[in-house]
């Protein structure tokens, strides 16, 4: 008798696991571990309770191939944030011409350089590779960036990390990877951005492994502005310290299909997370933003908004699990998921989870969707602005309260502006 | 100026206003009182556009245009301007872009020039000035979170800004203290103009002291009942709508 749940797609990426030559024991393991795991589980689909909402069962007939051709004289966009550095990744690989790394060597590496070092193991195998995508890339992956910063010190300058995707003739697809190591009380700003160059299908299947020291401090962010038929996929793993805080913030506009999924655990005590998000998305665009906030130590805080303009015949999708583990206490956990839906057949799913195993906590969340409040859009146009731009402004305004808890200005007016050109407005602030 | 003629208006079948008719001539400033569900607000938003207030039948004009066919926008373009009862809170919209952007878009609507960002920041400034108010109101998102009165005072700002040619004010006054109430009659007496006209809703004689209204009129049973000068806001003051309407009962 077949199984119910033989795993799917096994056949069109198992050619692509890499065994690279000169790879240490552990991540020759680590590798192994994702293949077999991604042999057992195959593509998530509906039938898995994590992705309910979101399948990937169209990928196991799309032929994708690995390709790590360089785009030709495409414009490398200019940095967002003034004197940031850029790690350029052209098709999943790293290009040194490409990037400007100025007075951040020993810190901002080729994965491949530093694949011995032990800060990189650590990082990297605290966890098993579990989620499926994520044993996908750890079997697949053939280059990545990693980051570490000494105690006590901040990164040089702010860091992008460019992602940009010129699709060809054919499918592509990427298995980039990403380690950030913050030793005690570190600070970084790093900003990602994702952009598709041009039309054309392809997959990117980001995987991340971030730690944070004692009173490490990192602002993270995300642009993702991926081509219309691309699928990205992302799944970042975090474990944060005593008294550190993780920042992060994802601004969604582009693919065709995106899941942005993280794993946060806050294992020391008073250690904080923040995950917040705003996606703007339409035609038949499907947006997932998954999260699991583990509280793991006492006097831990995680804060979640996430804002989602949803129009045309496009999909969102917000599941949050927040878990409080029994020595969790004093846990402080909040969680808004907001969706504004602007057209009759625009769609949010949402699915919190509050598992809490404590007995003194705080934990909240909310949910809110509806179609732009009227009194608002006249309100706006009784002033003198026409109706369309009226709504866009409403919709700016509704997306910019989710990046309020960025801690970072800088980072905040990036994101903002970046909703202002998404929404092609005009704003001089 | 403003000139509105047997209006109808009917709110989910209901009639509110009905047969309504009212002109202010430019330049002069008319009081509207009225008992509370009179139909005030209805006429300033049946004035403004707002959806669902469109009236069954009647006319309002401002100078040659037909105000009913408009959009809002259009009306505001025209230079009407309604400082709500209850104004609106705007998440995540500053101030100052809101007005940036609502001051551009009426400029452009006239075919006037938008003004540059030094020429709207020394506007802002010395309007503020002017109206004793401080520049942090308009970097904190449009109403949010503001007091009823720190409310009010916003749209007093906005009217100063935009500078419009007819104002309706509903109830600006309510819910304000002393010296609030001075910074409201104050921003309306400054635009005090031969060529504006304005109209003011209130329910107190109070504002009236500080805003000497040409005209006062109450607005009962969908109509305007009765008018007269200043003194008439007192009567009522003192008598209430009692009597007035037991007159038309009879
Ligand atoms: N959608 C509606 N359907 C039916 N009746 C409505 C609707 N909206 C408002 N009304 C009624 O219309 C009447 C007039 O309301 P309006 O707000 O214009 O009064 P007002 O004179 O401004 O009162 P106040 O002094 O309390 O501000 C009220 O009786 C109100 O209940
Ligand atoms: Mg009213």
């Amino acid at each position: 008798m077949a199984r119910a749940t033989d795993p799917i797609g096994v056949a069109a990426f198992e050619g692509g696991f890499a065994l690279p030559s000169g790879e240490p024991g552990w991540l020759t393991a680590f590798r192994g571990a994702g293949a077999a795991r991604f042999r057992e589980v195959g593509l998530p689909t509906n039938r898995d309770e994590a992705w309910k909402y979101t399948s990937l069962r169209p990928l196991a007939r799309a032929k994708y191939e690995q390709v790590d051709a360089l785009a030709e004289g495409a414009a490398i966009p200019k940095p967002l944030i003034a004197g940031a550095a850029q790690a350029v990744f052209v098709n999943g690989r790293l290009n040194a011409d490409l990037s400007d790394l100025d007075g951040l060597d020993a810190a901002v590496q080729p994965w491949a350089r530093v694949a011995t070092a032990q800060w990189l193991a650590d990082t990297v195998t605290a966890n098993p590779p579990n989620q499926a995508m994520y044993a996908l890339n750890a079997a697949a992956f053939t280059d990545g960036l990693a980051i570490r910063v000494e105690a006590g010190s901040a990164l040089a300058r702010p860091l992008e990390i460019v992602f940009l995707a010129a699709p060809g003739a054919r499918p592509r697809m990427w298995h980039p990877r990403l380690a950030i190591d913050l030793a005690p009380n570190a600070r970084a700003l790093i900003l990602e951005r994702h952009i598709g160059l041009e039309d054309g299908a392809y997959l990117a299947n980001h995987g991340a492994d971030i730690r944070l020291g004692d009173g490490a401090v990192l602002v993270h962010a995300k642009i993702q502005t991926e081509a219309k038929d691309a699928r990205h996929l992302a799944m970042t793993r975090v474990d944060v310290g005593r008294n550190a805080l993780y920042d992060n913030f994802v601004l969604t506009l582009g693919a065709g299909l995106c899941r942005n999924e993280a794993a946060v655990s806050l294992s020391g005590t008073k250690s904080e997370v923040r995950l917040n998000g705003a996606y703007a998305i339409d035609g038949r665009q499907h947006a997932d933003h998954t999260s699991r906030i583990d509280h793991l130590a006492e006097d831990t805080r995680s804060r979640q908004v996430f804002a989602g303009a949803i129009d045309g015949q496009a999909r969102g999708v917000f599941q949050g699990q927040i878990v409080v583990d029994r020595l969790a206490q004093r846990t402080d956990g909040h969680q808004l998921n907001r969706a504004l839906l602007l057209s009759d057949q625009a769609e949010i799913d949402a699915k919190p989870i509050l598992e809490i195993y404590a007995d003194d906590v705080k934990c909240s969340h909310g949910a809110t969707a509806g179609d732009i409040d009227d009194d608002q859009l006249f309100y706006l146009r009784a002033r003198g602005i026409p109706a369309v731009q009226a709504r866009q402004l409403v919709v700016r305004g509704f997306l910019a309260e989710a990046a309020a808890g960025l801690s970072d200005e800088t980072v905040r007016t990036v994101i903002l502006d970046a909703i202002d050109g998404a929404l092609g407005l005009e704003i001089a602030s | 100026m403003l000139n509105i003629k047997d209006l109808h208006v009917s709110l989910d079948g209901k009639p509110i206003l009905t047969g309504l008719s009212l002109t202010v001539p430019a330049g002069e400033v008319h009081a509207v009182m009225g008992p509370n569900g009179a139909g005030k607000s209805t006429l300033a938003y049946t004035l403004a556009g707002r959806d669902g207030y469109e009236a069954q039948s009647g006319s309002a004009t401002l100078g040659d245009a037909d105000l009913l066919g408009l959009e809002p926008e259009e009306r505001a373009a025209l230079g009407l301007f309604l400082a709500f009862q209850y104004p609106v809170e705007i998440p995540g919209v500053a101030g100052m872009t809101f007005i940036k952007t609502a001051l551009n878009a009426v400029r452009k609507a006239r075919g006037e020039p938008e003004l540059t960002a030094l020429e709207f920041l020394k506007l802002v400034r010395a309007t503020l000035k002017d109206l004793s108010m401080d520049e942090a109101m308009l970097k904190r998102p449009v109403n949010t979170g503001f007091s009823g009165g720190e409310k009010k005072r916003n749209e007093v700002l906005q009217m100063a800004l935009l500078r419009p040619k007819f104002c309706i004010l509903d109830e600006t006054d309510s819910g304000l203290d002393i010296d609030a109430l001075k910074v409201v009659a104050d921003g309306v007496n400054r635009l005090r103009a031969p060529d504006r006209g304005m109209l003011v809703i209130t329910h107190y004689q109070r504002l009236l002291d500080y805003i000497r209204p040409d005209k006062v009129h109450v607005l009962a049973r969908g109509r305007i009942i009765r008018t007269g000068g200043p003194e008439l806001a007192l009567e009522l003051e003192e008598k209430g709508y009692g009597d007035i309407l037991a007159g038309l009962a009879a």
